[in-house]
């Protein structure tokens, strides 16, 4: 495709080409050209990073196209690369698509999305001297699994036979059109078969609130769209796909666990602690493989961290964590399966979605008065336990403010859409630095203790054991002096936190 | 982004031919290119099929702008389209006559398609006037389609002459031997003797009945017999000249 395609025409059941034919004004011809053919397989991570960033990838065999979403141009095409229920940007290293697909993908892995049959004819138009005045092209999707076949229409001028590319056009006229590429409407369609569609499914958390709505509908909002986040991460947990899966259903566990200790007297008492303890239980069904994908994860990173003679242990080190992880997997796996997750998730919507027989306190407030408490009192904590750290305090001072602002945090996160935007954006912005800080520090922190931890379960005597124990030592000392470094740089950047434009910002935004 | 004349003083020697083959693998190539017939005869729209649009004539060609952009035409390959000739051109060195600059005019005209186009291709008429120092003044190239005779050598050192005359350099001309039949004696002989010349091509183009017939497929022959040895001809031609371009 050289031009942009603008227009195109759903082809309904009543379509033929025939009639097409009569019905265009003038004396037409049609000639088809070769049927070009594909087995085609739509390819995007869960969270559609390759969408959003303007890309459908397109997958036949092992070769891989990449288009851009809104023209349909070929930007990369790569061979070779297999597919696979999960590929990751490390499958493409040495193509075309390593440095986008690394950039885009990260952690996450492209997912089939849907199977078609492909098929794109292109009819000529001509005129009485056979030339060809423009392009009829229908392409036609037969998706995987399903009856449903989509075809669309489109056309391609001819430069200069303005009058004639009208005709056609008209013929079109009773079809129902779409102003889009043809590309993406194919996404669409093959999203669709499968009971989704582009941009669906984010990690940010985002939910539109009214500040007239009363608390309870609003919480109710809230917790609905966290459950529903958890509910649709289970199978990719599951089927161990990648590990943002779990690293989202952990997240909406945790959001709605800080939920309920901080949106006080909203829901009826009774209901806050059943789910607490819940949710707190599912939460650390979760914990082990998450903390196996941590390191895991960061592989790459401890490698650089050790000289190489102390790579051999480390590789144990690692293998160690793989059959681990595998072990974790399985019974997390096993625990969802179960169906308990779905049966607490259908137990808290009936919670939420019934109406409460003693409402609670709040439950008829506004919710921008609630929100502006639960933020505003989070705030302060956060102040006071943020002054009281000095160079010499121990560092669990450190891991309650990363608590505390992580509480701060999801409360914002919570009711955003309440504030002025560019505001409220700031507001969490100066918290993420904040955050950012102390999450290093506690990562380093369990890291250590994690090393630690494995060291002392190690037996002694075997060789590879003491190469093990070596790799250990040397991460541990390079953490700890990693970690010294980002506790100095506390001292500055809750400076900046605690600057009077912020705390301008935050009381105008937050004090009651 | 280039300008290509395809040009001879003499008549019959395949430049049509030459500039519909070498546009369209030009074409193929992805460079996006512009074919102007020039020649009043209008055998290359002829070829392409595309009729000269009705308001279309001498002057609009030389006011250029929007008046050669409307009647641009997409040929029926993806990437090739065709500036039709009019009848009205044979008097097109009369209306040259009447400008200021003249000889310039042309230039003028196809600056602002470069934009547009990768490359233009000018199949031009057989004269030796000042629509063919337009020519020269504007092509970044001329290639001379030469039938390997010895009349056909002289007019090669006219055009030399004429090169030389306008201020043109002489290198601008690239030369390669067309409808070449090697069983007569005289067509190697020639080709022999400026096989080491300065500026001459050593593809050919034989004389070959699939070129002749493209007046009834009306396609180049390179589209339309993309195996046979005429294409394959052409192809080796193109392949040589932009080498040389480069």
């Amino acid at each position: 495709m050289l031009e942009k395609v603008t227009e195109v025409w759903n082809l309904t059941e009543e379509y033929s080409l025939e009639a097409l034919v009569e019905k265009i004004e003038g004396t037409f011809s049609l000639q088809q050209d070769e049927e070009y053919k594909k087995h085609v397989t739509w390819y995007d991570t869960y969270d559609w990073r390759l969408y959003e960033q303007g890309y459908v990838c397109l997958a036949t065999g092992s070769s891989w196209s990449l288009y851009s979403r809104d023209s349909g141009v070929l930007v990369k095409q790569v061979k070779g690369v297999p597919q696979k229920k999960a590929v990751f940007a490390s499958a493409f290293v040495g193509t075309d698509l390593t440095t986008i697909f690394t950039k885009l993908l990260e952690v996450r892995a492209l997912l089939p999305l849907q199977t078609a049959q492909y098929t794109l004819v292109t009819h000529r138009v001509l005129n009485k001297d056979e030339k060809t005045v423009v392009r009829f092209i229908v392409e036609q999707y037969a998706f995987e699994g399903t009856e449903e076949v989509r075809q669309l229409a489109y056309l391609m001028p001819v430069r200069g036979y303005r009058d004639e590319y009208q005709a056609v056009r008209q013929a079109l006229a009773p079809f129902p059109s779409q102003s889009s590429c043809p590309l993406l409407i194919g996404l669409e369609a093959a999203a669709a078969t499968t009971g989704r569609h582009p941009g669906d499914y984010s990690s940010k958390f985002n939910l539109s609130l009214d500040p007239d709505q009363v608390a309870r509908s609003a919480v109710t909002s809230i917790y609905t769209q966290l459950a529903e986040t958890m509910r649709v991460n289970v199978p990719g947990v599951i089927a161990d796909l990648d590990s943002e899966f779990l690293h989202d259903l952990r997240v909406a566990i945790r959001r709605t666990r800080s939920g309920l200790t901080l949106i006080k007297k909203v829901l009826p008492e009774e209901v806050v602690a059943r789910f607490k303890a819940e949710f707190k239980k599912l939460g650390s069904v979760t914990g082990p493989v998450r903390d196996l994908d941590v390191y895991l994860l960061s592989e790459e990173k401890y490698r650089k961290r050790l000289p190489a003679c102390l790579q051999p242990g480390l590789t144990t080190f690692f293998t160690t964590l793989q059959q681990e992880r595998q072990r974790q997997q399985k019974l997390l796996a096993r625990e969802l399966k179960s169906g308990r997750v779905e049966s607490l998730l259908v137990t808290w919507e009936k919670h939420l979605q019934q109406e409460d027989k003693e409402p609670a306190q709040y439950a008829d407030n506004p919710i921008v008065d609630v929100a502006r408490k639960v933020i505003y009192r989070r705030y302060k904590r956060v102040m006071k336990d943020g002054q009281v750290i000095t160079p010499g305090c121990p560092d669990e001072k450190l891991h309650e403010l990363r608590i505390e602002g992580k509480k701060l945090r999801y409360a914002m996160e919570f009711f955003r859409s309440l504030f002025p935007k560019e505001e409220i954006e700031t507001a969490i912005k100066q918290l993420k630095t904040l955050q950012n800080n102390l999450g290093d520090f506690n990562d380093l922190s369990v890291q250590r203790e994690m090393l630690l931890h494995t060291l002392e379960k190690l037996k002694p005597g075997s060789r590879k054991n003491q190469e093990m124990a070596a790799a250990l030592g040397g991460l541990m000392a390079s953490l700890a002096h990693e970690q010294q470094m980002v506790r100095t740089g506390f001292e500055e950047i809750f400076r900046a936190f605690s600057h009077p434009d912020n705390v301008g910002l935050y009381n105008r935004l937050f004090k009651g | 982004m280039s300008i290509i004349a395809v040009y001879n003083i003499k008549g019959g020697v395949g430049k049509t031919a030459t500039s519909v083959n070498l546009s369209y693998l030009s074409a193929r190539d992805g460079a996006r290119t512009l074919l102007c017939d020039l020649d009043p005869q209008g055998s290359a729209s002829y070829y392409f099929r595309i009729r000269s649009p009705k308001k279309y004539n001498t002057n609009k060609l030389l006011k250029g702008g929007k008046h050669v952009e409307d009647n641009i035409r997409g040929t029926d390959y993806i990437g090739l389209d065709l500036l039709p000739a009019d009848f009205s051109y044979r008097n097109i060195d009369i209306a040259l006559d009447d400008l200021k600059k003249a000889e310039q005019r042309l230039a003028k005209v196809l600056q602002p398609l470069l934009g547009e186009y990768d490359r233009i291709f000018l199949d031009c008429p057989p004269n030796l006037t000042l629509l063919a120092e337009n020519i020269f003044y504007a092509a970044d190239t001329i290639l001379v389609p030469t039938i390997p005779t010895t009349l056909s050598v002289l007019s090669l050192k006219q055009l030399y002459k004429f090169l030389d005359k306008i201020g043109q350099k002489k290198k601008k001309a690239l030369v390669f031997f067309s409808m070449v039949e090697r069983r007569k004696k005289m067509h190697s002989d020639i080709m022999d003797s400026m096989a080491h010349n300065k500026g001459v091509l050593s593809s050919f183009i034989p004389y070959l009945a699939d070129v002749e017939r493209m007046g009834i497929y009306r396609q180049p022959v390179t589209a339309a017999l993309p195996a046979s040895p005429a294409a394959a001809a052409y192809a080796a031609l193109w392949q040589d000249i932009q080498n040389q371009l480069e």
